[in-house]
């Protein structure tokens, strides 16, 4: 496992190709070693929350930025959001919600869970591709973290 | 003076004959009963309707009246408590089960007048030692029929209500399967899609020393259908959404929607093309903005579309009344079409021009059928093989 000093993106997100496509792009950015992976709303739970196969890391540790996909197994990406926005400790995390849907309901309910962002993936791969450098940029080199 | 008095008695006996002819004449059966409840008159209907004779009712009290099937305590109530007070009762109901006829349920009129002693030694004898009498007037109206057909009409109203709201909710729940559908296409189809140009893209950057020119055409080509198919995906999740969009109907200025939308298209698709849009002033609708826009917007791109083999596009924006319809029109010079395919033409996926000559979806003419019907109006259209195509829907009419 990455040790968790390293970790800036937590990418919470279960399609495979999704993932590896995601991780070329921020490769580009030299960003791609920084990223930790879950597959499931579990595990990003688990992480986030320092418990399960987690439980050794330090809470006040976390990722600069959660990069979370609506649709995940287990516990879904709302869910996971609600979790986040509703601790004291982790509240302050960004989290960019990353999903294929663009039904307005989604977007409302994200933001009024406290999402920081809501990106609709394009399924154009160039288009994608540039969203994904840019996001990784955005959150981990111009955006200032706050600090727990 | 002596000579007046048959006089007298024979107009008062030629006001009772009138009097006794109107009750005989009433289609429902009328009493005039004495202040002891005697009958002292009663009209043919009463004794067809009760099935009882004239020998068996005249003289005798009411509640003693064909083996006492007249005692009936509300109707006793009425009579001696009720109506001594307040000397006129209208619609007073009652239900009783006579012998002769069964259940019946009537409603009753009923008065309590003073005749003078005169008139009321000539119509009963038991009008000797007052000055004056106290009679009843009671007509009665069997309801029992009416009452049943409104119980039925009732009972039919409810049960078409349950069936409205039992339809509804089936409705209800179909757009809410609709929309879990279309949320699950919207997700799960384009992750593949992505994952299927992403990976296209993978194999051009990092494999591109081992492709020769027809492999790079080739992963070119993948690209594009990729891209179609994500239009289709986006084009169809527009059509189901109009499904289950709840709609906001407005008085609409349609030449200010019409331009913008005119403008736009022209800008992001059409820069570099010659055309000529005119919107004449447009009769206002009552409709709902977003569809009315999609409309518009779907009518107007396909005439940019089907324009582009002409040097200069024509297109022609208008709206008119007709046999009581609002009739709107996008007229255009373009490639036509042949009209025994009309029937085609608002199908889903059907194309009338291969992809080759003009691209597409074939989704943007259901779509405008879908949102015209939205509003109960209707869409057709009018060609001719490249000349030109008119595209015609109905709105509501604006305030």
């Amino acid at each position: 496992m990455t040790n968790d000093q390293q970790i800036e993106i937590l990418l919470a997100e279960d399609n495979p190709s999704d993932v590896e496509l995601t991780m070329r792009a921020l490769k580009k950015k030299n960003l791609d070693n920084k990223v930790h992976v879950v597959t499931d709303g579990a595990q990003a739970l688990d992480f986030i929350f320092c418990a399960g196969a987690y439980k050794d890391r330090n809470i006040k540790n976390p990722p600069k930025v959660i990069f979370l996909d609506l649709k995940l197994p287990k516990v879904d990406g709302k869910e996971v959001l609600r979790r986040i926005k509703s601790d004291e400790r982790t509240k302050v995390i960004p989290v960019v919600i990353m999903t294929s849907s663009q039904e307005e309901s989604d977007v409302i309910a994200s933001y009024h869970l406290g999402a920081n962002s809501y990106i609709v993936k394009p399924v154009d791969f160039e288009k994608f591709a540039d969203t994904i450098k840019e996001l990784g940029m955005y959150w981990v080199f111009i955006n200032k973290a706050p600090i727990i | 003076m002596e000579d007046r008095k048959p006089g007298d008695e024979q107009e008062i006996e030629q006001a009772l004959e009138y009097s006794d002819r109107i009750i005989a004449t009433l289609r429902e059966p009328f009493l005039v009963l004495d202040k002891n409840l005697r009958v002292i008159s009663a009209n043919p209907s009463f004794y067809n309707t009760f099935k009882v004779t004239k020998e068996d009712t005249l003289g005798r009290s009411l509640p003693d009246l064909g083996d006492g099937q007249w005692n009936i305590p509300r109707l006793l109530v009425l009579l001696r408590e009720i109506l001594p007070e307040k000397k006129t009762v209208e619609g007073y109901e009652l239900e009783h089960r006579f012998a002769q006829i069964g259940q019946r349920r009537m409603s009753l009129n009923a008065t309590q007048m003073r005749v003078p002693k005169k008139i009321a030694a000539l119509i009963t004898a038991a009008a000797k030692e007052n000055d004056e009498e106290d009679l009843i007037l009671l007509a009665i109206e069997d309801i029992t029929d009416r009452k049943q057909a409104e119980e039925k009409i009732n009972k039919l109203n409810m049960e078409l209500e349950e069936r409205v709201s039992r339809r509804t909710e089936e409705l209800l729940t179909a757009v809410k399967e609709m929309e879990a559908f279309s949320y699950s296409v919207s997700h799960d189809l384009k992750a593949p899609l992505r994952a299927v140009m992403g990976f296209a893209n993978v194999l051009s950057e990092d494999y591109a020393p081992q492709l020769d020119e027809n492999g790079r055409r080739v992963i070119g080509i993948i690209n594009d259908n990729v891209r179609k198919m994500g239009q289709l995906i986006e084009d169809l999740l527009k059509l189901a959404r109009l499904a289950g969009l709840a709609t906001n109907l407005v008085d609409i200025d349609m030449t200010t929607l019409a331009q913008p939308v005119c403008h736009e298209l022209r800008e992001e698709f059409f820069r570099d093309r010659t055309i000529e849009v005119s919107v004449k002033p447009l009769l206002s609708a009552r409709a709902d903005a977003t569809l009315a826009r999609q409309i518009f917007t779907n009518l107007i791109s396909n005439a940019m579309k089907f324009t582009a083999r002409k040097e200069k596009a024509v297109i022609e924006i208008g709206s008119y009344d007709k046999d009581g319809e609002r009739v709107y029109y996008v007229k255009d010079n373009g490639a036509g079409y042949d009209m025994k395919y009309e029937d085609m033409l608002f199908g889903i996926f059907k194309r009338l021009h291969s992809q080759d000559e003009f691209g597409g979806t074939g989704i943007g003419l259901a779509i405008v059928r879908s949102a015209v019907r939205r509003h109960g109006g209707r869409a057709w259209a009018e060609a001719e093989v490249d000349q030109g195509a008119t595209f015609y829907f109905t709105l509501p009419k604006g305030g």
